[in-house]
């Protein structure tokens, strides 16, 4: 499907457009007046207080919920399938018998029916796929056993495999320590530069957020703020969506060249 | 003694002795000489594992207490299905009366989840406490009361050819429909958006999976009865669950540890002349203990460096 070019700033088509969208939870708004274009290779960041709608954002640009108002568009090459989705750690439940192998291949083709494990071409295609992410060595371990850090590589594995255009974060950072930061963040850029891929990415770390997107969108049910990180990160814009008791966060602006 | 030992089977079958005292060590050809106690042990056979292979999805979605729920209610589908037969005059068969029911509720218990501030287990609680006491009254109403026993503890030796032709065709299609829904029903246990990302109805799945814990407790009230049937469906994983390093060995395990509890079970009541249902359970219970101890003992010596991340 092809929407009419909205807001964008890139020759390439945007692979995801969102026009005047709004989702609307019984009868209150989460989210109103969106409009925003994502262009591939793009790193684009969602800021905002709890309740803002950020999560609600990803979930209507994965179809978990239909727009109220307005169009969600995907102008990937395999429709929601060319978008891979990254849940939070928080919400896999830790005790489940699961090795990461076994994730891994329940994103695999051909083990729709009479999943039995994982034969021997489906593990070196895990490992395979881990390897990209320095993380073949996880592949016998227990996803509930897995760091912060950890989870979210395993996670991005599991995306990967179905070879996406657009990667979906939600919260990447939580549980993860400074070090694991540091090396989420080299990951992102990394995933941008090698596969060329757009990433979208909840946080609420300024100082993940300034250092690796091209743009964020600062959200309070609706857009407050949408422009470069030195745009937005300003303290006048947050102190406003977050409440003036904001904690102070340092943000570096390093180069993006990692 | 218990009203469904081998005297309380059909007129055909009251003649048959009971197995020579002599038999100190399980004799399996007794089983097969007499034909309710083959009937029982195949009963066991059928339904030990597929409850099993159906208790790994429910454990690991933590729907243990909503299976013990529509497994109690169970009481309260047969109690109605008497009233249906008896003040109505309608030929209903009670398995399907139990089924409907128990689906019934599960619907009405979602419905109570979505549309409630109350939590789940809150739920379930006030749903299945009242249903049963409704099965109470409906069953003590009609002048059954003496059937209660059979219907909270089971009356396996009762199972007809027919009972049994039944259980293989449902274990049969239930086994079938779980393995083929492996990647969804793995997937909603891991996260349900990933499950929703692959296009999975996720609805669908889940009316797909409470009419199967709803029809597990239909097959499985004759064998171990109301109160007991959800060990059945809650140990064996459990047990598997504690000795199996990944998902696979757990999908076998837990049948396997389903099976042969099973017929422990009716081999073991058959010898001390205990009530089978309980036996069987108490079977599980044991086999669940050692596991524990086993993943202790496995666990302690194990744990420095091995599992240290890199």
């Amino acid at each position: 499907m092809l929407c009419s070019p909205f807001v964008f700033e890139s020759n390439e088509q945007p692979l995801i457009v969102l026009q005047d969208a709004g989702v609307c939870y019984g009868t209150s708004w989460a989210l109103r007046h969106i409009s925003l274009a994502l262009s591939p290779g793009e790193i684009l960041s969602l800021v905002g207080p709890n309740g803002a709608g950020k999560s609600t954002l990803l979930k209507a640009i994965m179809g978990f919920v239909e727009p109220s108002e307005g169009r969600v568009c995907l102008n990937t090459e395999k429709g929601v399938r060319g978008i891979g989705y990254v849940p939070q750690k928080l919400d896999i439940d830790k005790t489940v018998p699961f090795t990461v192998g076994e994730l891994l291949t329940l994103n695999m083709p051909g083990t729709r029916f009479w999943f039995g494990g994982q034969n021997a071409g489906q593990r070196d295609h895990a490992v395979a796929v881990l390897h990209q992410l320095d993380a073949c060595n996880l592949v016998d371990r227990q996803i509930g056993q897995l760091s912060g850090g950890e989870f979210q590589r395993v996670m991005i594995a599991y995306a990967l495999l179905q070879d996406p255009q657009v990667l979906l974060l939600d919260e990447p950072l939580t549980g993860v320590d400074k070090l694991g930061a540091e090396l989420l963040e080299e990951l992102i850029l990394h995933l941008r530069e090698k596969h060329h891929l757009a990433l979208v990415i909840v946080s609420h770390d300024l100082h993940l957020v300034g250092n690796v997107s091209d743009r964020v969108l600062c959200l309070n049910q609706t857009m407050c703020g949408l422009g470069s990180p030195k745009e937005v990160l300003q303290d006048h814009l947050l102190d406003e969506i977050y409440g003036s008791k904001r904690r102070r966060h340092h943000h570096h602006q390093h180069p993006h060249a990692a | 003694m218990r009203s469904t030992g081998p005297s309380a089977v059909g007129t055909t079958t009251t003649s048959i002795p009971m197995p020579p005292e002599k038999a100190a060590i399980p004799d399996m050809t007794d089983f097969w000489n007499y034909e309710f106690l083959r009937n029982t042990l195949l009963a066991a056979m059928l339904l030990g594992p597929t409850c099993a292979l159906l208790g790994v999805f429910v454990t690991l979605r933590g729907m243990a207490f909503f299976s013990d729920a529509l497994a109690h209610s169970a009481l309260t589908g047969v109690a109605l299905g008497y009233l249906f037969q008896e003040v109505f005059h309608l030929q209903v068969p009670l398995l399907l009366v139990v089924l409907l029911f128990s689906f019934g509720l599960a619907t009405l218990m979602a419905y109570f989840f979505e549309k409630t501030r109350l939590r789940a287990d809150t739920i379930i609680a006030f749903s299945f406490t009242g249903s049963v006491a409704l099965g109470v009254v409906v069953i003590s109403a009609l002048g059954k009361y003496r059937l209660i026993d059979g219907l909270l503890f089971g009356s396996i030796h009762a199972n007809t050819r027919t009972d049994l032709a039944l259980q293989a065709v449902f274990c049969t299609g239930l086994v079938v429909f779980l393995l083929a829904n492996v990647k969804p029903y793995a997937l909603t246990i891991l996260q349900p958006d990933l499950a929703r990302a692959q296009g999975i109805k996720m609805q669908r799945l889940n009316y797909f999976f409470a009419l199967a814990i709803a029809a597990t407790v239909a097959m499985g009230m004759k064998m171990v009865g109301a109160l007991l049937l959800s060990a059945l469906i809650v140990i064996p994983p459990a047990a598997a669950k504690l000795v199996s390093g990944n998902f696979r060995s757990m999908l076998w395990i837990a049948p396997v540890l389903g099976f042969v509890a099973a017929v422990a079970g009716v081999v073991g009541s058959n010898q001390i002349s205990s009530p089978t249902g309980p036996t069987i359970v108490l079977t599980n219970v044991g086999i669940l203990l050692a596991c524990i101890v086993f993943s202790q003992l496995k666990k302690s010596p194990a744990t420095p460096a091995s599992t240290l991340p890199n």
